[in-house]
């Protein structure tokens, strides 16, 4: 276990170098010349010029920049954004919001979506198995951008029930973001569960653990459950990596500060660097959560040992 | 499982002769997977509906003209937000253009994007998938590492960040059109593609009839092409049309955060992004375009899920 913990993280090097250098490569070409935004419209003095490109190191080749970038990364200094704040600082500002959002929207849809696949799963052709497959078809084929303004409108703005945007009111104010931003992998979720439940339900262990004469409260928990979860663990897992990043766009729409507003607005303003530490920290997360799939398949499916 | 392999057995030995008697045979030879399949999904109801949905999208996509003879960029500031009427069926937006005009031509952006651009994926990860699949050893590592360095990407992020890199090398304003968002979709599209296509190769590749084809001392070449490929792309078809619907999705999605298709190009993310400053006045110019989007990315996931159902021997 240990050393297979310790072969993942190490191959987990060569990837981050490879996305990494994917987004500081394509930053750079973004922004124009950087020391000229500084100043404007204004003429820029030589004596600034030379000082600020020895400092930042922007006559060097790309490549040469990115090792200075790295080496700053080690040792925990993401560098800072275009107007002198330090990164870490704004990922720091920033992480609470998402981890808030991605929390209730990770509740909601394991909670719902497992339930709802669970039930339509064990009576398969039934009203409620019609349902949910109709109600989540519906979900997924809604973009979010599309889910999340009509939530705006209506359940913020017309009828009042929550709060329609911004984060001042607590955590009411991140609830439903929170639900639109799961809305979709809890349709994927409830739609996974069914179709692996169903699946397990025709196995011929539970075939088996009936014509023991087994409970069929104790084939439902220990056999049927227990290996329809593994699927639905793993894409939660991917979810997690998922939800931290792929907020940009309901972020962007209740106006929540988070990872995924600040990286649209880095985009917006043309802020290398800073797209470059958050991303770079979005690929770490991604990274940590697919190594803690894997692990968690160990946990649930006992036929999976790592040595 | 049984028949399609002695299907192809003696295939492999008449491999030339059938080739000059064109079509001649065609009635008695068994049938494929595909065909079988074919035959399984005219029968399907959501197919068939699905189906019908979206060659109407395509046939509006190509001759916007049959279903509306006004012009979608012809706007008057005097009709903004007119609800809708027997003149415009979906009423006026904030500049006062015809809603159901530019509908009706915002259909092309997303059918082209979509169709293209999972094309585009299907071909890049089917090459990178078979040589992965086919040659192993250090070609199919290098191309497993590359596929991981593609999946570390954020999806939006990612889009985002290539759009951005999409420049006029002159005025380095940004090139916001139609291509620029197929090269970003098609650029963190295709690794998924390429994964399935990887294990379906190297699954197809142990089969007996490839042995049996190499022993008779077919060249590389016409071993992955005749005899790998045709039974190793079912499960490619299958992801491609799914993610049809996803990448329609994330076209609208991309030009509603304003980094995807630029105006003057008409597109239904646009559309919603723009009627959402006004929409406290009107509801109309975002609920059109909304249901537009939504029913198509309905249709092209309905389609994939019936062409997995036929061509999945498992669910069968």
């Amino acid at each position: 276990m240990g050393r297979y913990v310790a072969r993942r993280l190490l191959q987990m090097i060569p990837v981050f170098i490879g996305t990494t250098v994917i987004i500081f490569v394509l930053t750079l070409a973004i922004g124009g010349d950087p020391v000229q935004n500084l100043y404007g419209e204004r003429p820029v003095p030589d004596s600034v010029r030379i000082a600020l490109t020895e400092q930042y190191h922007l006559d060097e080749p790309w490549y040469v920049r990115y090792w200075y970038y790295l080496s700053g990364l080690v040792q925990g200094d993401f560098g800072n954004s275009l107007n002198g704040r330090p990164i870490l600082d704004m990922i720091a500002e920033a992480w609470p919001h998402t981890l808030r959002l991605a929390f209730i929207a990770l509740i909601v849809e394991s909670i719902i979506g497992i339930g709802a696949g669970l039930m339509a799963g064990l009576k398969r052709g039934s009203f409620v198995d019609n349902l949910v497959l109709l109600s989540t078809l519906t979900v997924i084929s809604v973009p979010i951008f599309v889910i999340g303004n009509v939530a705006q409108i209506f359940i913020g703005a017309k009828w009042q029930l929550l709060p329609p945007s911004g984060t001042l009111e607590g955590w009411q104010s991140y609830l439903m973001p929170g639900i639109v931003l799961g809305s979709v992998s809890l349709a994927y979720i409830a739609r996974l569960t069914r179709a692996s439940v169903s699946e397990n339900l025709s196995t011929d262990y539970v075939r088996t653990a009936r014509a023991k004469g087994l409970p069929s409260r104790r084939i439902f928990s220990v056999h049927v459950l227990r290996n329809s979860l593994i699927p639905v663990v793993t894409y939660l897992g991917v979810d997690i990596g998922t939800l931290m990043g792929g907020a940009m766009v309901t972020e962007r729409i209740f106006n929540i500060p988070g990872v995924g507003f600040n990286v649209f607005k880095a985009t917006q303003i043309e802020d290398g660097p800073v797209l470059v530490g958050f991303v770079s920290m979005l690929v770490i997360i991604y990274l940590l959560a697919s190594l803690l799939v894997d692990l968690l398949y160990a946990v649930l499916d006992p036929r999976i040992r790592y040595v | 499982m049984s028949d399609t392999r002695t299907s192809n057995a003696p295939e492999v030995i008449e491999v030339a002769p059938v080739k000059s008697g064109d079509g001649e045979g065609r009635g008695t030879k068994p049938r494929s997977l595909l065909q079988d399949a074919v035959n399984d999904l005219v029968r399907r109801p959501i197919f068939i509906i699905s189906a019908a949905v979206i060659l109407f999208l395509c046939f509006m996509a190509a001759f916007p003209g049959v279903f509306t003879s006004v012009d979608p960029r012809a706007c008057d500031l005097s009709r903004s937000l007119q609800p809708p009427s027997a003149d415009a069926w979906f009423g006026y937006d904030a500049r006062g253009c015809d809603v159901y005009a530019r509908t009706i031509y915002g259909t092309q952006t997303s059918i082209v994007v979509g169709v293209l651009s999972t094309l585009g994926s299907a071909v890049l990860g089917g090459i990178f998938g078979t040589f992965a699949g086919y040659l192993g050893g250090w070609m199919d590592s290098l191309i497993s590492r590359g596929i991981d360095i593609f999946l570390g990407l954020p999806f939006l992020v990612g889009a985002i960040v290539i759009l951005n890199a999409f420049r006029d090398p002159e005025t380095g304003a940004r090139v916001g059109g139609i291509w620029g968002v197929l090269a970003a979709l098609t650029i963190l599209g295709w690794m998924s593609m390429a994964r399935i296509m990887r294990s379906s190769v190297i699954q197809a590749k142990q089969a007996d009839y490839v042995t049996a084809a190499r022993s008779l001392g077919a060249s590389t070449g016409r071993m992955v092409l005749r005899h790998i490929l045709p039974n190793a792309i079912t499960p490619l078809i299958v992801v491609a049309t799914i993610s049809l619907g996803v990448i329609i999705s994330a076209e609208a999605t991309l030009s509603f955060l304003g980094v995807g298709v630029q105006p003057p190009t008409i597109s239904w993310g646009v559309m919603v992004s723009e009627s959402l400053s006004r929409v406290r006045e009107a509801l109309h110019p975002l609920l059109f375009p909304a249901a537009f989007v939504s029913v198509t990315v309905l249709a092209f996931i309905m389609l994939g899920d019936a062409v997995r159902e036929a061509l999945d021997p498992k669910l069968r």
